[in-house]
């Protein structure tokens, strides 16, 4: 496939999240407020695109990738692992905010199935660029199906948007409008499931219509 | 001893790992569709957050601060929890290979468990002393288990419901653990 | 056997490697998380002094020092490069009219008192607020000229609460001249 596909299709046909339904866990959790999710969505983006590409990299060498093979997983742990903390650190330092809010869940991006995944996947069996590629396109997917939850949770639940610190939109209008106060819930564990629940639920009613559509075309010919 | 009444109550119910934490629910939507696997698996991953917990709360103590090297807690936690599950990997096969196969590929994704790696980890944010990260760690994995197996009960008889199509598998999945969260949260008010 | 082996080596190299590059990153990204830290805890020093000769509180190298009796910890503000102490903040109490008060006072190297604060007291509501008021006229004296009490114009029923802050500032004078009196 040419690089156009390899990158969108981390979009919709392959979301990590909605699709593959991988990288649940930090999904509930960091998904309360736009601008963590904005902020796991770099860390991720960060993390997925150079660990394909050097894990990649290192899979192209013949000789590296007879050596490497039999400890391919603790080896690509390591590299996850590594360029996790580098993004720790980094954070810790220059964002702080945004290194409180994500918590426990930075050094959890190294479980998150969706990297190892692809490494295993993919990038161990393609070339260094496609990897690339394939990693910011995963990686923006999962960021753009993190921002809908997030958009979803926090609109419901606070009536603001914050977009970067103190870079928020107040739609307590809107709620003003129709006489509705936010709903507190969608902030809270319950909300997460929920909302989960219903844009999954969506998703595939969409499919759903779709094939049945594309069933009733072809059963009409 | 108080406090660590509190701790293990707080562990198990209040800031249930899966209801409240969110770590674990790979394995908590994929593998609860029976009780018994719920229950293997649930065995199996309370073992290797118990021992892991120990283990890098030692090195973590012992020889990651006295080196001053902290930042590399990440990688040499994630390691020793791998090392750890490819040993349980290997005493199963000996011990019980019918469980072995039941767990299938689920017992080698232990090591991506966020559960396992988060424990190790908040064990360290939250200065808990040995005693207290073995605590923690046993009820934490006790509420796992307790979680699971509701869920597991639930999702059999889920089975013989008409749930309409677009929710069939993991939406309804999600609907019944809110519902389940709801409920434990409520017990926030009791400490 | 040897397949082992290899492997091993694979990891440990690759462990090796890895660990190299992050010993990197943090040596840059370490003293700026410390400063942060630092920032946060010292929060109040930076509250009583709010201009360090134009530095801020983390471009000191501080030190603590637990204390016995009546002045119980003195942070020394030391200059990173030279080493030599620039601030001493002392943490002291004295015995108000129903509990303890605590102030915070600070000292520059020429034992001159740049600023202090009320931390707590507990004594009567609606008398001791008077305290927070007055002026001890203390800033920029010589830290072991401490005024006097009739100096200090008050209504009688603070008195009491008003005697126990001039008594800080005299433990503080004795405590001065140990810490940076001695060689001079």
């Amino acid at each position: 496939m040419n690089q156009k596909e390899n990158f969108f299709k981390g979009f919709m046909k392959e979301n990590p999240l909605f699709v593959s339904v991988l990288g649940m866990c930090p999904s509930l959790a960091v998904t309360t407020k736009v601008e963590n999710a904005i902020g796991m969505g770099i860390a991720v983006f960060f993390v997925l695109t150079l660990s394909n590409f050097i894990i990649s990299l290192l899979m192209s060498s013949k000789r590296l990738r007879e050596l490497i093979k039999p400890v391919r997983i603790p080896v690509y742990i390591i590299v996850i692992a590594s360029l996790v903390t580098i993004v720790e650190m980094v954070m810790h330092a220059y964002l702080e905010p945004l290194y409180q809010s994500l918590g426990v869940f930075i050094p959890l991006i190294v479980v998150n199935c969706i990297i190892l995944g692809r490494a295993e996947a993919f990038a161990s069996q393609n070339k260094p660029l496609d990897s690339a590629v394939d990693g910011m396109g995963m990686a923006l997917g999962f960021t753009m199906a993190l921002l809908i939850i997030s958009l979803f949770r926090e609109i419901l639940g606070t009536g603001t948007i914050t977009i970067w610190g103190s870079l928020a939109i107040d739609l307590g209008f809107i709620f003003d409008f129709l006489k509705i106060t936010p709903i507190n819930m969608f902030v809270k564990p319950v909300g997460a499931f929920l909302s989960f629940a219903f844009i999954l639920a969506t998703i595939t009613a969409i499919k759903i219509h779709r094939d049945n559509k594309k069933t009733a075309e072809v059963s009409k010919q | 001893m108080s406090d660590l009444i509190t701790l293990a109550f707080t562990a198990f119910i209040v800031e249930n790992i899966i209801l409240t934490k969110f770590l674990g629910i790979c394995p908590f939507l994929g593998v609860s569709k029976k009780r018994s696997s719920a229950l293997g698996m649930g065995l199996a991953v309370l073992f290797v957050i118990l021992i892991s917990s120990m283990v890098t709360w030692v090195l973590y103590k012992y020889v990651l601060e006295s080196l001053s090297i902290t930042y590399l807690r990440t990688i040499v936690f994630i390691l020793v929890i791998a090392s750890l599950v490819q040993m349980v990997e290997i005493f199963l096969k000996k011990i019980s290979p019918a469980l072995y196969k039941a767990l299938g590929i689920y017992l080698p994704l232990i090591t991506t468990n966020c559960a396992v790696l988060g424990v190790a980890i908040l064990n360290i944010n939250n200065n808990h002393s040995f005693v207290e990260t073995v605590v923690y760690a046993s009820f934490i994995s006790l509420g796992f288990i307790f979680v699971m197996y509701i869920f597991a009960m639930i999702r059999e008889k889920l089975d013989y419901s008409p749930v309409p199509k677009a929710f069939k598998g993991t939406p309804i999945a999600l609907i019944v653990a809110a519902i389940l969260a709801i409920i434990f949260s409520r017990f926030g008010g009791i400490i | 056997m040897k397949k082992g082996l290899v492997s091993g080596l694979v990891l440990l190299s690759f462990g090796i490697v890895c660990g190299l590059l992050l010993a990197l990153v943090n040596h840059f990204t370490a003293p700026i998380i410390k400063a942060n830290e630092d920032r946060v805890k010292y929060e109040l020093l930076g509250t009583i002094l709010t201009d360090f000769d134009d530095r801020e509180v983390v471009d000191f190298e501080i030190v603590e020092l637990e204390l016995e009796g009546r002045v119980d910890k003195a942070y020394f503000l030391n200059d990173k490069d030279s080493g030599e102490t620039v601030y001493v903040f002392y943490s002291v109490s004295a015995t108000g009219w129903q509990s303890d008060i605590v102030m915070m006072i600070a000292v520059d190297q020429d034992m001159i008192v740049k600023g202090y604060t009320i931390v707590s007291e507990n004594d009567t509501a609606g008398v001791v607020e008077y305290i927070y008021t007055v002026d001890f006229q203390m800033e920029g004296r010589l830290a072991t000229d401490v005024i006097d009490v009739d100096e200090v114009s008050a209504a009688t029923t603070a008195k009491v609460s008003l005697g126990a802050c001039i008594q800080c500032f005299h433990y503080v004078s004795e405590r001065v001249v140990i810490d940076l009196g001695g060689d001079e």
